[in-house]
């Protein structure tokens, strides 16, 4: 069904599950929820071999943007690499990485970055994430590792400055 | 409306998970599985999400955002142009590291009508899967864009189970 002027069609769109699906989350969803939480902790033995694959692929990508330079496609890969870790770090036990990687993404992010970016910088978050990966230093109550983490964030936040409004 | 529980209301029904990350998708099945959706199909380019949706019935998609050679944002506007689509008015949930309002109307631009920010919980994805079906939003069809009418985008009212959750 849809009614409509000379620009603006408005459709009533089919939506199979409206019907069927009534409202917010209730008390008949928490145990489906608890569910999914002891399914996702059934699988917590592979959390580390998966992070381990991310990490090796954020190395290869690092040395192969460091060849090549960070504005080549070899940078933007690298981004890619780092953005997935910042989503992948918390899930995979270890927000240390999520956070060390969400820095990283400031330095890398758009091309204009990646012109100007400080190679050993972006290498330092590199060997940092590694460094939290290989120690099982999973979060920032690690006194150096919080310390170095808020070093690399204050260096990419003020490297990321002129771009902060765009 | 009556109320169905998500494994009742999902039971029966196909959901495509569009990831790159193979272990991404892997968490995702799980805990749509717990929700009582067994008919999970995953894809690992936006190419093969087409080609799925080409060849058979998907009632909900989720994808993620930042894949290459194609990401999910192109993968969005293919589902939303109508004249080629084989299914534009698919409920679609955005994967997404963005939390940023500039990406977030991208992805709304895009005619995305859902996004789950990474890392994701179990209770945000179910959070999300009600959201994306509970709204009876119109789709809006102009010269420049077809989706979801975000006018009349509403929040959906939790209370009953925040104060069930903070209660736990």
């Amino acid at each position: 069904m849809s009614k409509s002027n000379s620009d603006v069609e408005m459709i009533s769109a089919p939506n199979l599950l409206q019907v069927k699906i009534g409202g917010p989350i209730g008390t008949g969803d928490l145990h489906l929820i608890e569910k999914a939480d002891e399914a996702l902790k059934d699988m917590r033995s592979s959390f580390s071999q998966w992070l381990e694959e991310e990490v090796d692929k954020l190395e290869m990508a690092a040395a192969k943007a460091k060849d090549a330079g960070l504005d080549t496609d070899e940078g933007e890969n690298l981004f890619i690499r780092a953005h997935d870790l910042r989503g992948l770090g918390t899930t995979y036990e270890f927000p240390i990485i999520t956070r060390l990687a969400s820095s990283m993404t400031k330095l890398i992010d758009i091309k204009e970055k990646r012109e100007k970016a400080s190679m050993g910088l972006v290498m330092a978050h590199v060997g940092a994430i590694r460094a939290a990966l290989s120690q099982n230093i999973r979060d920032s109550d690690d006194m150096v590792a919080g310390e170095l983490a808020a070093e690399l964030e204050n260096q990419a936040i003020e490297f990321a400055k002129p771009w902060k409004d765009q | 409306m009556s109320y169905e529980t998500l494994d009742r209301s999902l039971r029966g029904l196909r959901v495509l998970v569009v990831d790159d990350n193979a272990a991404l998708r892997g968490l995702l099945r799980v805990s749509l599985q717990a929700f009582g959706c067994m008919n999970v199909v995953e894809a690992s380019s936006v190419d093969t999400a087409l080609e799925i949706l080409n060849s058979e019935t998907v009632n909900l998609l989720i994808t993620d955002w930042k894949m290459t050679p194609k990401d999910g944002i192109e993968l969005v506007r293919t589902i939303r142009t109508p004249a080629t689509s084989p299914a534009p008015y698919l409920p679609i949930i955005m994967l997404t590291g963005y939390s940023d309002a500039s990406r977030a109307g991208l992805a709304k631009d895009a005619g995305v009508n859902e996004f789950l920010i990474k890392p994701f919980t179990a209770e945000a994805l179910a959070n999300c899967i009600r959201n994306v079906f509970r709204e009876n939003r119109e789709f809006i069809s102009t010269k420049n864009f077809f989706g979801p009418d975000r006018r009349s985008e509403k929040r959906p009212d939790n209370s009953e189970y925040n104060k069930i959750a903070t209660s736990r």
